[in-house]
């Protein structure tokens, strides 16, 4: 029997909100798969604190490939808009 | 007439897709969550219900409106206002509800529309239940 987990799903929403995939998947001794589990995690450009101090998100943690798109999709203008969103709405992190 | 023939597939349409998926989201917030008894959702095409139940860290108990939470386990679409009435934060005596926008949520009395304020959630239950929609696959 093995377990893996990794992501397998990810994707950027127009705001440049990444929402990713963490699947583990375990399989018997003769690589069948006899279980999957989902779990889903939602990560901004960055976050504000209650001063509305913007901090941008880590995500050094990630493969190259999701990196790389986040960099490209995180511009100043898409950070701005964001950072607005959640000054607006109070979602303070 | 033709006849209507309903199946799951059919009725799911109205949602989107017929795409359905199950599993657990991590909800963060400003002053931690100390522990998180359950967070699971589901997806059903573009509709998600994201449940969870949850216990605030003590925090400083102030009066900082830093009460909304996040990680939801899909960002809400642009056009994502939803409420959740479905709110209850264990042992604060005033009707709450969320507004749902981006990854979280703030939480608010339904009584001021007022978010709440740290010493209203610290070492308290979060219980709830939100329902959005999403753009995501």
């Amino acid at each position: 029997m093995a377990t893996t987990t990794a992501i397998d799903k990810w994707q950027l929403d127009s705001r440049g909100i990444l929402n990713y995939r963490t699947t583990t998947t375990v399989t018997d001794d003769d690589d069948n798969v006899t279980s999957q589990t989902h779990h889903r995690s939602t990560l901004g450009p960055g976050t504000i604190d209650d001063s509305e101090v913007w901090t941008d998100s880590d995500i050094s943690s990630f493969s190259t490939e999701i990196q790389n798109a986040c960099n490209a999709a995180w511009t100043t203008e898409v950070k701005n808009a964001y950072k607005t969103i959640l000054i607006n709405k109070k979602l303070y992190s | 007439m033709g006849t209507i023939t309903r199946t799951l597939a059919n009725n799911l349409h109205h949602f989107g897709s017929n795409t359905v998926e199950t599993g657990t989201w991590t909800p963060t917030t400003n002053i931690g969550f100390a522990s998180v008894a359950e967070a699971k959702y589901i997806k059903i095409g573009k509709f998600v219900q994201a449940d969870v139940s949850a216990t605030y860290n003590a925090g400083p108990g102030d009066a900082s409106q830093a009460s909304s939470f996040g990680g939801l386990p899909f960002s809400g679409d642009n056009d994502c206002e939803s409420i959740s009435f479905n709110v209850l934060v264990e042992g604060h005596n005033e009707p709450v509800y969320s507004e749902v926008s981006g990854t979280g949520g703030s939480m608010k009395s339904r009584t001021d529309n007022v978010p709440l304020v740290r010493s209203q959630i610290g070492n308290r239950t979060l219980k709830a239940t939100f329902t959005y929609t999403t753009d995501i696959d």
